[in-house]
């Protein structure tokens, strides 16, 4: 089996999330980590005189954990994750696009309107570093897979 | 321009999305970008069937055959100008024709989910 010649790091991810005008704004500048958990809803049984079990599927669903920088430029992750949570009323749903290894033809998209569930930070006197953010963000409907072609 | 058939579903910005099944001349991407989609097997050329035995163009095909013209991709391709002086036809009626090939050699599109 050849080694693959074509693996990729997450260097040139591109993410995007709509803001509160609803227009698709590149986060990417302010963010440097995304974990993606796609689920295949399995169900599992057993029967009599089997070892092992059989497992049905039935329905998909995805979580997204977005960590970003908090910094204090408008339409940046921090700005727009907040200004989504303190959305009056229900927050609602976003767009929630994002690219690998890049967002250059070839590359997957990965796209859905999605809900911000939770944001989490410290603020620690003892830490040097940039204040980051995590937000989870699940999706409110189907999640769509293609690959970028312009 | 080679024809392509699209094998991922594939985002093309505003005009929206080309699902698998459907044909292509991917005019829009430079040579580097088709060889990414056909690398990453998102695409692949078309081996575009001799349009003589396409349902009704058998006439047809015999008279653009006396102008080079034998498979869909040699139609799709060639200047509308000429195919309509070839057929004594409008070129509106030679984009109808075109129409009804790209539909021929397209995949339905998925349904939704």
């Amino acid at each position: 089996m050849a080694a693959t010649t074509t693996g990729f790091n997450a260097c040139d991810v591109a993410v995007w999330i709509d803001n509160s005008g609803g227009v698709p704004t590149d986060i990417s500048g302010s963010s440097n980590n995304l974990d993606v958990n796609l689920d295949n809803n399995l169900g599992d049984f057993v029967v009599f005189q089997e070892q092992w079990p059989k497992r049905l599927e039935c329905g998909k669903d995805a979580q997204f954990t977005l960590r970003v920088v908090m910094s204090s430029t408008a339409d940046e992750g921090w700005d727009l994750l907040k200004d989504w949570f303190f959305t009056s009323g229900s927050p609602g749903d976003r767009t929630l696009t994002f690219y690998g290894p890049s967002k250059n033809v070839g590359s997957d998209k990965f796209e859905c309107e999605a809900k911000l569930e939770n944001l989490t930070w410290v603020y620690d006197r003892g830490e040097p570093s940039v204040v980051l953010v995590t937000a989870i963000l699940k999706p409110n409907g189907a999640v769509t897979h293609s690959d970028v072609a312009t | 321009m080679a024809m392509y058939r699209v094998l991922h579903t594939l985002d093309v910005g505003k005009a929206g999305y080309l699902y698998p099944g459907s044909f292509s001349r991917m005019e829009w991407l430079d040579a580097r970008g088709i060889a990414a989609l056909e690398h990453k097997g998102a695409i692949s050329r078309v081996h575009a069937p001799p349009i003589m035995i396409l349902p009704g163009w058998t006439e047809r095909a015999e008279i653009l055959a006396q102008v080079g013209i034998q498979d869909a991709e040699q139609f799709l391709e060639a200047e509308a100008e000429t195919l309509a002086d070839a057929l004594d036809v409008e070129e509106k009626e030679v984009e109808e024709m075109r129409e009804v090939l790209l539909t021929w050699l397209s995949a339905d599109k998925p349904a939704p989910g």
